[in-house]
């Protein structure tokens, strides 16, 4: 997708996702915030919006994430102020338990990127676009229990290759 | 959820069965600060996309749970003031309508005027009692017992 089509998408899009850092924010200032945080982040998903089916839906379940996101920065900046114990209860996760987050989301991207080209694209239209199997059958036309079965298939392998990675 | 019902929602999710609703329920479940390892496997399956939006939805839900609550304490509170006042209206207009009624019966009519009424009882006693004070004439009718 060139810039310019991302732009004029984008236009479409912004309504949409202004309404979602409302919702959440109550002000316009923070919606203004969400989407334009939303749409540099979907600009990074550029090369699968090409197939994305439902761009709109993945516009927004990224700007519902930049809302927790925003809400998630704001409270760790906050956090440091507070005493020792309040710290330790508010904060969401430690730095140990972020670093292990990210090494196993990368363990996961790995993992998607040795599936089967089938297995990958939907996994990705369940994980990503949150699409049903039946949606996915409306838009690739694939029977709704080939679908089931591939996306099992990819996330056992998935599964049974995380935990054996992790030791678990 | 207890524990047995997440194990059961993470077996459909291995499935490929679950619907979009079911996984937004199993990001909520799994990403849970005291959740068990292998249950972290499964947060990080669904993306970071599934687990914000599930938190996104549940804090919505929350708030417009709160504000449901704020609004139906708000119609209690409105609706007892009515009945308050209502009530207050209504006594205080029983108690004047029990000290200001004045009717009289002349020749088959009924007067209800206060003014007119008073004006004719004090002719009438002024009448009977021609040589004695009008208002202590109307008290002794008034009060037989002293």
């Amino acid at each position: 997708m060139t810039q310019v089509e991302f732009e004029h998408m984008a236009s479409k899009l912004r309504p949409s996702m202004l309404k979602v850092g409302m919702d959440f924010f109550g002000s316009a200032d923070d919606a203004e915030d969400v989407a334009q945080e939303a749409l540099v982040e979907l600009w990074k998903y550029a090369e699968r919006i090409d197939s994305a089916k439902r761009v709109e839906g993945l516009a927004i379940r990224i700007a519902k994430h930049c809302c927790v996101d925003m809400q998630r920065r704001r409270r760790a900046l906050t956090i440091p102020l507070m005493p020792t114990h309040e710290r330790e209860i508010e904060a969401d996760t430690s730095p140990q338990e972020r670093m292990e987050q990210t090494e196993a989301a990368d363990m996961l991207q790995q993992l998607i990127e040795g599936l089967t080209p089938r297995e990958r694209e939907l996994f990705e239209l369940r994980q990503m676009d949150g699409l049903s199997n039946d949606e996915i059958t409306e838009l690739t036309g694939i029977p709704k229990t080939s679908i089931q079965v591939m996306v099992s298939r990819a996330r056992r392998k998935i599964f049974e290759e995380m935990k054996k990675r992790m030791n678990i | 959820m207890n524990r047995q019902e997440t194990d059961r929602l993470i077996d459909k999710y291995l499935e490929g069965a679950t619907s979009p609703e079911e996984e937004l329920l199993l990001a909520g479940e799994v990403s849970r600060p005291d959740a068990p390892a292998e249950w972290r496997v499964i947060a990080t399956m669904l993306g970071t996309l599934t687990l914000d939006e599930a938190e996104y939805d549940e804090e919505m839900a929350r708030r417009r749970n709160r504000s449901m609550w704020t609004r139906r304490i708000g119609w209690a509170i409105a609706a007892s003031i009515v009945v308050v006042a209502g009530v207050g209206l209504w006594f205080n207009s029983q108690q004047e309508s029990s000290t200001d009624i004045a009717i009289a019966y002349v020749d088959g009519q009924t007067i209800t005027d206060e003014d007119r009424v008073l004006a004719m009882a004090e002719d009438a006693v002024c009448d009977i009692f021609s040589n004695s004070d009008a208002e202590s004439s109307l008290y002794e009718i008034f009060n037989p017992e002293e």
